[in-house]
């Protein structure tokens, strides 16, 4: 009688074991599922490049992550939201790659920010646009504070660059002075925000759409800015 | 002014740092990495002395520690390099949770030490760090 | 290699205790340590392996105070003694200024003291200095045993060992117990700063 209670215990046993064992195996089919969006990743290829970047900077490494971005942005070129990021990443990339050690400090890090945003909003299934937006909007802010920063940072160095009778290099006089073709265009966004309405007050895809057009602007300028610099980086050899 | 002196076989002997060049030392040091927001900086030698060091005032930790197991670290980790056939390598960099720390060979005898938080990207801070051991080793080789 | 800091008005030099393993000179630093720690602000750092053997090195950083307007600040620190070792050990002699050599009085550690200094002399000609040229200073440690009956090894074989040649002042110890481990330190620092003089004239 023992005998037979200890097989019913050994089997129960051993059945247990063998589900401990294998239940992980029926998630089996996910982790496959899993591992097939991975390598379909939209964006494994900028995510390579942009982790590189956060290790070493160098100017094969930003031409490449800026070929990329430009590659993705004709992937995506009706997904208005995705093409934002992708504008913005685009923005601060060239930034970066044409300031380089010069550049604002906190560039790096708002370049991956506004990454981990495109990628929390292109992987996420079933996200409803309106929270799309609204994430995009959040790094469009954080894009702008990073770009205001720039600002008042080169214009602190020009201040410092008037006063001081040594030690400033040269190429920290021509950044200083490539300043006023940026501003050309904010003079004229002051026209824009009188004009806005209270974005608290519309409904937010309106507010949304408000934004866009906003940084599409921004966005302009600041290629417009880059495109001078460049060409002032280059004459001066 | 020649205050690096070197035996026949070119080894280094004792450093004498004169005032200029430790103020202009720690002018590069503070302008370049102290104001992007880095937490602390050192030069040291290889042996493990302290030539300078700037912190950004929350520092409450022993340099003279940290100089020794630097040069240390970067020493074993150098052997390492050319016991593997390398002739040396082109990172050292430890990431913690809050601090990192960074180690770049200013010239043959020297080591910047930077220890920075999350706000710096590695990437970027090592484009500094390039650009400020430069300036030193001038001063250095003065 | 040792540092003059012109601005701080300050030197800064650095001591080895070097010899065979076990021999004493993780204690000498415990001993110092021990008895520095309230009279100066000090930090001992060690790197030991789970067996307490030393692996990498053991610091303690003194300062002596002014001499000359000048802070002297002394790094002493240890060697790891383990034959297998010696990458570890000619690392830590890098910039070397001044080296105890800490040998181990026991009868039965006789060729390991005269195999280590041989040693200390090799991996000093990788760094083109000579032994005959740095400032050295002989401690015959573990003195106190011969209370418990072990045989050592008698003070003029050990001076005929390994003091021949080099002539270097010789101090019979105990880092365990105390005696002549500050009287070591004091003597081996002097001789440093002294040096250093003389390479700055």
């Amino acid at each position: 009688m023992t005998q037979s209670m200890d097989d019913k215990g050994l089997k129960a046993q051993v059945e247990n074991r063998l589900a401990d064992l294998f239940s992980d195996e029926e998630g089996s089919l996910e982790t496959m599922e899993e591992g097939r969006s991975m390598d379909d990743h939209p964006f494994k290829e900028l995510k390579v490049l942009l982790l590189s970047i956060e290790w070493e900077i160098t100017d094969d490494a930003m031409d490449s992550l800026i070929r990329e971005i430009k590659g993705r942005e004709t992937a995506y070129h009706d997904d208005r939201i995705i093409l934002t990021f992708l504008q913005l990443l685009g923005s601060a990339a060239k930034y970066i790659k044409v300031n380089k050690s010069k550049a604002h400090p906190k560039a790096t890090r708002v370049i991956s920010l506004v990454y981990t945003a495109l990628e929390k909003v292109a992987l996420s299934e079933g996200m409803a646009q309106a929270e799309k937006e609204k994430i995009l909007l959040d790094e469009v802010a954080r894009f702008k504070r990073l770009r205001e920063e720039v600002k008042v940072r080169k214009e602190e160095i020009k201040a410092q660059v008037s006063s001081k009778t040594r030690g400033v290099s040269v190429r920290q006089e021509r950044e200083a002075v490539v300043t006023p073709p940026e501003e050309t265009p904010a003079a004229s966004e002051p026209e824009k925000i009188r004009v806005q309405p209270d974005l608290g007050r519309i409904p937010p895809h309106e507010a949304f759409a408000h934004a866009l057009e906003e940084i599409k602007e921004v966005i302009r300028a600041e290629f417009k800015a880059l495109r001078a610099e460049i060409r002032l980086w280059r004459e001066s050899g | 002014m020649n205050n690096h002196r070197k035996n026949e076989a070119g080894e280094s002997f004792n450093h004498v740092f004169d005032k200029e060049q430790l103020i202009r030392i720690e002018e590069i040091l503070g302008q370049d990495l102290m104001d992007l927001g880095v937490h602390a900086v050192f030069l040291i030698d290889l042996a493990g002395n302290v030539i300078a060091s700037l912190d950004n005032g929350d520092w409450q930790h022993d340099i003279y520690s940290l100089a020794a197991l630097a040069a240390g670290n970067f020493g074993a980790v150098s052997t390492m390099a050319r016991l593997i056939g390398e002739e040396e390598f082109s990172l050292l960099f430890h990431k913690g949770k809050k601090e990192s720390i960074h180690f770049s060979k200013v010239s043959d005898d020297f080591l910047l030490i930077t220890i920075f938080g999350k706000e710096l990207s590695l990437g970027f801070l090592r484009l500094k760090v390039a650009e400020a051991s430069q300036k030193v080793a001038e001063i250095l080789g003065s | 290699m040792a540092i003059i800091n012109l601005r701080k008005k300050e030197v800064q030099a650095k001591i080895v205790y070097y010899g065979p393993g076990r021999g004493g000179k993780t204690t000498n630093l415990d001993y110092l340590y021990k008895k520095l720690r309230d009279r100066i602000k000090t930090e001992m750092v060690t790197i030991k392996t789970h067996g307490d053997r030393t692996l990498f090195f053991d610091f303690l950083p003194i300062e002596i105070g002014k001499i000359k307007g000048y802070d002297i600040r002394i790094q002493l620190y240890t060697v790891p003694g383990q034959v297998k070792y010696d990458a570890t050990r000619r690392l830590v002699l890098r910039g070397v200024d001044g080296i105890v050599f800490v040998a181990d009085s026991l009868e039965v550690r006789r060729k390991e003291n005269i195999l280590s200094l041989k040693n200390l002399s090799d991996n000093l000609a990788a760094y083109k200095k000579s032994i005959f040229d740095i400032p050295l200073v002989m401690q015959y440690n573990k003195r106190d045993l011969s209370e418990e009956g072990l045989p050592l090894i008698p003070f003029e074989s050990l001076e005929k060992d390994l003091n021949t040649k080099l002539k270097a002042p010789s101090f019979e110890a105990s880092a365990l117990k105390g005696p002549n481990v500050i009287q070591t330190m004091k003597k081996i620092i002097i001789m440093t700063i002294d040096s250093l003089q003389r390479e700055l004239r």
